[in-house]
């Protein structure tokens, strides 16, 4: 058998985790299969076999066992096989999940191996340290302006700051969310005039440190949470201060094309 | 896996008596072409037949006497939305020669007299509702929850393939899935509208919307200008160049059946002065799936500069309309 025995093979380029993933490979009708065998990694369930019988799918094996089985019997469709499947735990980086599909022309087993991307947003600081001295706050107290960067390929939505605090003297350090103005003269247009504002609010005296973190969303719904930014504070007199926080993330202010059926 | 347990033919929703019908036709030595497109929106079913009944002096014998003792009465169908059939020479309408009879949703074909016409070849379209659960399930999908975007274009992958081969692939010589309906939505940031402004343009709307409270006439003049234009991008004017905004692939298979631009509300930053700009573009599109491919892949790629290019003909309007008005 020639090596272009296969007319087509197709799988989703990408795929954040829990979405559907469809793939399929097409070759010559005329070719019969007597067994297919598809082999993938774990963590991935296929939710779909395509053009198998009932009786088929009841005799294909565990669809989270990473082998499943389809006899000629079964298949609907000569030249065809297609399934659908999807990952469905959040990686902590991205990955490259593999398949690999064997079809048994009895005389000879072909095989076809392809990949997928498993992609996700992830967040990072690009300043992983930042201390705060109330020589810095005076009467105006400037934001703290967190630079983050995506370097994951799935786009962030709905992004908000916790915070996690380590060690306090006579502190208290909390974050809260406060509705103000907009002042920023760089802006044209905004929503509402009145924004939420996150603030690190400190009360006390003395040396305190804390970690900051921002949870997040893919465009899935999945939820993650960014590795965390230490902050130092040291405040010289007793007093309360508000710091507001303000993010600058990359590829947040694009047009958005989504799929809505 | 498996929501739906589907057996059988799609040729079976014609009516429990016509695939034996057509079984013995076969048997017969008429030859059958059959057709069926699968009308995904409307979840409705167009069935065609070509009979090829063969010449009429070697008919009678081999086909109208057996078949008489086959069926003794015209064909029924049920449900039927539209139901024709016609003769490849001589072009005659069968319901014109009451071959094809109609009531309400009910129609009966009488092959017996379509079996005594001079032509040889006999073409019957028969349309029918279609249980909603057979199209989603024919369907299985793929489209990118996570359009790429690289400044200039968005795009998203549009990936189907057929399923349940057991309803139509050994029956039909030709089978397809029309009017498959895709929409998205390319939601227009804030910062996009900006960037379209010249920087005169952003210092001249911020200097409109702080005089506009004040009562300057000029500033009124401009906002009721400005909102006016941007309005434009809801109008038929600007269909055509948003059309050009929209790329499908491939183009055989997809097509865009209509456009939708809304507007949003927003505020002028640090006055509060409501305006109203552009906010999205809903785009429906259609796709025809064949049978004989079995699968496709597509994608929907919008081009950003030309979006752009939009919005900056809008801006071009309110610089040209607005030049004389003082704002301060």
């Amino acid at each position: 058998m020639s090596k272009d025995w296969i007319l087509e093979k197709h799988i989703s380029k990408k795929a954040l985790p829990n979405e559907n993933i469809i793939s399929w490979i097409k070759w010559d009708p005329n070719l019969v299969a007597k067994k297919i065998i598809l082999k993938f990694e774990p963590d991935l369930i296929i939710t779909k076999v395509l053009n198998v019988s009932e009786e088929g799918l009841k005799n294909i094996g565990e669809l989270q066992s990473g082998k499943i089985t389809i006899n000629q019997e079964h298949m609907q469709i000569p030249g065809f096989f297609g399934f659908t499947c999807l990952y469905n735990a959040v990686p902590e980086n991205e990955r490259t999940i593999n398949f690999i599909v064997e079809v048994d022309f009895d005389d000879t087993i072909q095989k076809v191996e392809y990949s997928t991307k498993i992609i996700r947003p992830i967040l990072k600081f690009e300043q992983a340290e930042y201390t705060l001295t109330s020589s810095q706050f005076g009467n105006i107290v400037n934001p703290l302006d967190l630079k983050l960067v995506n370097v994951g390929s799935g786009r962030v939505v709905n992004l908000h700051p916790f915070a996690k605090v380590t060690k306090t003297t006579d502190m208290e350090i909390k974050i809260q969310t406060k509705q103000e103005e907009i002042k920023d003269e760089s802006l044209v247009f905004v929503k509402t005039n009145q924004i939420t504002i996150p603030k690190i609010i400190v009360t006390g005296i003395g040396y305190g440190m804390f970690s900051l973190g921002y949870e997040y969303e893919d465009t899935m719904g999945n939820s993650y949470k960014s590795e965390l930014a230490n902050l130092s504070i040291n405040i010289e007199e007793k007093q309360t201060l508000q710091v507001p926080i303000t993010e600058n993330i990359s590829r947040l202010s694009t047009p958005l094309l989504k799929a809505t059926v | 896996m498996a929501e739906v347990a589907l057996a059988g033919s799609l040729i079976s929703a014609l009516g429990s008596s016509i695939p034996s019908f057509l079984q013995k036709l076969s048997e017969l030595k008429v030859t059958i072409r059959k057709g069926a497109t699968v009308f995904y929106k409307s979840c409705e079913i167009e069935f065609v037949f070509h009979f090829n009944i063969g010449p009429m002096e070697s008919r009678l014998d081999s086909i109208i006497n057996p078949l008489k003792k086959f069926i003794t009465k015209p064909l029924e169908f049920d449900d039927v939305i539209t139901i024709d059939g016609y003769t490849l020479t001589g072009n005659d309408d069968l319901r014109k020669l009451g071959i094809i009879q109609t009531i309400k949703d009910k129609a009966t074909v009488d092959f017996a007299k379509l079996l005594e016409l001079k032509s040889d070849l006999v073409i019957l379209t028969v349309r029918k509702k279609l249980n909603p659960r057979i199209p989603a399930a024919l369907l299985s999908l793929h489209i990118d929850k996570n359009p790429e975007h690289d400044g200039k274009l968005t795009s998203s992958n549009i990936e189907l393939a057929l399923d349940y081969g057991n309803l139509w692939h050994k029956d039909f010589d030709h089978f397809d899935v029309k009017d498959i309906e895709f929409s998205f939505n390319l939601g227009i940031d804030l910062q996009t509208i900006v960037k379209a402004l010249p920087t005169l343009q952003r210092k001249k709307i911020i200097n409109a919307g702080k005089s506009f409270t004040k009562g300057n006439r000029d500033a009124v003049t401009y906002i009721k200008i400005f909102s006016d234009n941007f309005l434009k991008f809801q109008s038929d004017e600007l269909e055509p160049d948003l059309m050009n905004c929209v790329y499908l692939e491939p183009k055989n298979n997809f097509q865009i059946t209509s456009l939708h631009p809304k507007m949003q509300t927003a505020e002028i930053a640090g006055v509060g002065q409501p305006i109203v700009l552009p906010g999205e573009m809903k785009i429906f599109l259609e796709c025809r799936l064949d049978g004989n491919d079995r699968a496709l892949k597509g994608k929907i790629t919008i081009d950003l500069e030309k979006f752009g290019d939009v919005l900056r003909k809008i801006v071009s309007s309110i610089e040209q309309e607005t030049g004389r008005l003082k704002l301060k």
